[in-house]
């Protein structure tokens, strides 16, 4: 039980160290300004599909 | 060495911030300093959206709590997750499929009427600038712990930094530097945590359990049962769609990617506060009884970080505070000039980005001056939350989600919300504990019956 509790609190600070990871990884992307993929222009058109 | 080791950090933090701020670019148009143009990708939006609800309170706050009162805030915590995931499903991509909304206001402005839309402007603007005073004073004492300047100077300083970058680049810039604010914070808090762990508990597992289940259990015999449904309102419902948050979900490329926002936000949010209150519980091997709440995750540092880990930490610290500040002077800069001066004088596109710009200006030197009035971080927060979850929620939410929504139901919501919030907090300060329930249910309670009241009074004079 007791490592139980331990390794998910490592668990959690490990998530939240890839989440910062990844952060990096795509703000590099965008200051190096790398074009968005089509699929990403593609979805970034104003006109939306589900109006309320 | 160890000045120039910290002076070395702090300008190559600083140096790497202008970077990002200089490729943000100046913004040339008033959709490019509100909205960013809806350019920007998942994963900045979800950045900038953690970014900005971590502030001092789910740090320096959690890592407080954690040390004081273990799990029982990771329990309150679930609240604020719950909040997120559900405004992820049911808000966020309805907000955004409404066509050129920039903030909330101008929402509610398409669901009822203009008028709707400046009253939402004047409290969103109001909440903003209160908001940011409470983040101005948080950055202050940081930096005057660090480095003994005065929390006056030290507040003007980190206010003066985040106004440049973000009255000229706007929301773009905002989003991008959160992201990078949020990167450094995000790889070095859980660093902190293991070096911690490592290097203070012996035999970490038994220690680390010891630990957590002594603070749990002195928690829940500190805190009364009201209590907890107090806190757990507040995390529920008192930072749901402030006008940051809004300002993020309709920034974003699509309804779907509103969504993903916000539902990779909550989660992040459990993982986030997980580690804030693991981290205080290690520090309870390290960090004497009797420490304040607020001081604890500072002590931890100095007590066991080297100085080139200390400054990166104070690194970390800054960038979670300056995050959330930056957000709440764009958001509250492009509601006045949305929700307010354009309905009520109809300037131009050009004006308006000149407008926003001088909104920020002037919200920083509204929050610059009443930091050092600020009682306590989270008595601050408290306040404002218990102020817009009344005011605003109820109108929100239901003027979203109804076919069609009534204008004096609104605005009857708003007026009684924004009343009732406001006495029973006057109440609840002069006469401590006579409400026997925090101050937020009952003004919420109150703003939502006076909504469905209107809107069947409405219904009623409508169909004569």
């Amino acid at each position: 039980m007791e490592i139980v509790t331990l390794m998910f609190a490592a668990l959690a600070a490990v998530l939240v160290m890839a989440g910062g990871v990844w952060v990096t990884v795509v703000l590099i992307a965008a200051v190096a300004r790398v074009k968005p993929s089509p699929a990403l222009r593609k979805e970034s058109q104003p006109a939306d599909e589900t109006a309320p | 060495m160890d000045a120039v080791l910290s002076a070395v950090l702090v300008i190559g933090f600083f140096a790497v911030l202008a970077f990002v701020v200089f490729r943000a670019r100046t913004a040339r148009e008033y959709a490019e300093f509100s909205l960013a143009r809806r350019s920007l990708p998942v994963a900045l939006i979800f950045a900038s959206l953690c970014a900005t609800y971590i502030g001092p309170g789910f740090s320096i706050g959690f890592v407080g709590r954690g040390f004081q009162s273990g799990l029982l805030f990771l329990y309150v915590g679930l609240a604020y997750c719950a909040q997120t995931i559900l405004v992820g499903f049911f808000i966020a991509p309805r907000l955004r499929s409404l066509a050129d909304c920039h903030t909330l206001g101008d929402a509610l402005g398409h669901r009822y009427n203009r008028a709707c839309q400046v009253l939402t402007g004047v409290i969103s603007a109001g909440l903003c600038a209160g908001l940011a005073a409470v983040m101005a004073n948080a950055a202050g004492h940081v930096v005057e712990q660090v480095f003994g300047i005065p929390l006056w100077l030290a507040a003007i300083l980190i206010v003066a930094i985040a106004t440049v970058y973000t009255s000229l680049g706007g929301l773009k810039s905002s989003i991008m530097t959160d992201a990078l604010q949020f990167a450094v914070f995000s790889i070095l808090m859980p660093a902190l945590f293991f070096f911690s762990l490592v290097r203070n508990s012996g035999h970490a597992t038994v220690v680390f359990s010891q630990q957590l289940t002594e603070a749990t259990t002195a928690g829940f015999a500190s805190t009364s049962t009201v209590e907890i449904v107090g806190l757990i309102a507040a995390f529920l419902l008192g930072e749901t769609l402030i006008p940051p948050y809004a300002n993020r979900a309709l920034a974003t490329q699509s309804s779907r990617a509103s969504r993903n926002s916000f539902l990779l936000a909550g989660v992040f949010s459990f993982l986030w506060f997980t580690m804030m209150i693991s981290l205080g519980t290690v520090a309870r091997t390290v960090v004497p009884p009797g420490t304040k709440g607020d001081d604890v995750l500072l002590s931890l540092v100095q007590m066991t970080m080297p100085i080139g880990g200390r400054m990166l930490l104070l690194i970390a610290l800054i960038s979670v505070i300056m995050s959330s500040l930056d957000a709440l002077l764009n958001a509250g800069a492009v509601v006045f000039t949305q929700d307010i001066v354009k309905p009520l004088a109809g300037i131009s596109e050009e004006t308006s980005l000149t407008c926003g710009r001088l909104a920020t200006v002037a919200i920083a030197l509204l929050a610059a001056t009443a930091a050092a009035a600020v009682p306590e971080i989270i008595t601050g927060l408290l306040i404002c939350y218990t102020i817009w979850a009344p005011t605003i929620l109820p109108a929100a939410v239901l003027g979203l989600w109804l076919e069609r929504p009534r204008v004096p139901a609104c605005i009857l919501s708003m007026v009684t919300g924004a009343t009732a919030a406001i006495g029973l907090q006057i109440v609840d300060y002069v006469w401590p504990h006579a409400l026997g329930v925090p101050p937020i249910l009952p003004a919420l309670a109150a703003s939502l019956a006076a909504y469905l009241l209107g809107h069947v009074l409405a219904g009623f004079r409508e169909r004569r």
